[in-house]
């Protein structure tokens, strides 16, 4: 298959993903637009070297991750997190505490929100990953750590997490 | 890639699609470039030189340009290999892999610099053996000629500075990040 109907392919099947991944990073509807296009040229520019060693989803999300840390250049540390009350997977964090969901998911998101956007680059690049339902297996594949380096990280940055919103609520 | 980005800003994919193929296009047209100036412009050269030695011209005007040759090989490598380097960021790559590689890429210093110091000499080299300066002048010459070599190194210091060093230390910290807790 050509390079261009192989990319066309791939960017039809993986759209959303992609386009999931940029709105966790951007708040801005024209910004999640650009980091989308940068993804994609970035996808294009790797694809000679893609050779099935890993999954396409986890090919996928490297291009996607690695983009978003180089995105923002310098202004990376600003970068914000986003979610919202659709984030697959958002109750990963919040599922394992007792709270009352229906009536205080809207507070805890917004608390939510705000604490994510305290975390660290990296940190947020792993959270991410996780709202979008990726194994630790798969997470230590993208980031290019250990499986449980990835799990030590995940575990204090959820305890931090309900730590910090148990004290709000 | 800003360039890309710029442009590429709203576009449907086929126009993108479009818009990679050209800066595909825009690579191989540089790599061409360069390959006009190995195969054609070196050998040109040492044709030069080859005559000049049937011609009978004096030798240190033969070796003179033998260094320059060499001198002109060197650069035209370096460059060759600093354009492939910068042109295969691979964003497919595992993030800590990707972002040692980053470090490593914007080091003020790299070893390959070493190889642009040995270009440097054959040009001196070659400057040396093929004029005509006597002992006082060649001494100004050197001067000139050292003194120049050692600005351009201060000016990339201070583009490196501004341009690189933010990012390599963004990088850095990252590294950091990521290998803590292992």
């Amino acid at each position: 298959m050509k390079k261009e109907a192989r990319f066309n392919q791939l960017i039809e099947e993986n759209r959303e993903r992609i386009k999931r991944i940029c709105s966790y990073y951007n708040s801005n509807a024209d910004d999640q637009k650009d980091m989308y296009q940068e993804v994609l040229v970035n996808i294009w520019n790797s694809l000679d070297s893609f050779r099935g060693d890993s999954s396409i989803s986890t090919w996928i999300y490297r291009v996607a991750v690695n983009t978003s840390l180089s995105y923002t250049g310098k202004a990376y540390k600003h970068m914000k997190l986003m979610v919202d009350a659709d984030t697959r997977n958002l109750n990963s964090v919040l599922d394992e505490e007792n709270f009352e969901a229906k009536k205080l998911q809207e507070k805890q998101l917004e608390y939510l929100q705000n604490e994510l956007n305290q975390l660290s680059v990296i940190d947020k690049a792993l959270i991410s990953l996780m709202f979008e339902g990726l194994s630790m297996r798969d997470i230590a594949d993208v980031i290019g750590i250990t499986e449980p380096n990835v799990r030590v990280k995940i575990h204090r940055i959820k305890t931090q997490l309900k730590n910090k919103l148990t004290n709000k609520l | 890639m800003k360039q890309v980005k710029k442009h590429t800003t709203g576009l449907s994919l086929p126009e993108l699609t479009e818009k990679l193929q050209k800066k595909d296009k825009h690579y191989s047209n540089i790599s061409k470039r360069l390959q006009i100036f190995y195969w054609i412009l070196i050998p040109i050269y040492l044709t030069l030189i080859i005559i000049h030695i049937f011609e009978n011209s004096p030798v240190a005007d033969i070796i003179g340009s033998g260094f320059f040759l060499l001198g002109m090989l060197t650069f035209a490598l370096l460059f060759r290999n600093y354009y492939k380097t910068y042109k295969s960021v691979d964003y497919a790559q595992p993030t800590l892999v990707m972002l040692k590689k980053a470090a490593d890429r914007y080091k003020p210093f790299q070893t390959k610099a070493l190889w642009a110091l040995l270009g440097i000499a054959f040009i001196d080299a070659g400057l040396a053996f093929g004029s005509r300066f006597d002992l006082h002048d060649m001494w100004r010459v050197q001067a000139i000629f050292w003194g120049s070599v050692l600005i351009a190194m201060a000016i990339g210091l201070i583009v490196w500075k501004i341009n690189y060093k933010p990012l390599r230390d963004a990088a850095l910290s990252l590294i950091k990040e990521l290998e803590d807790e292992e």
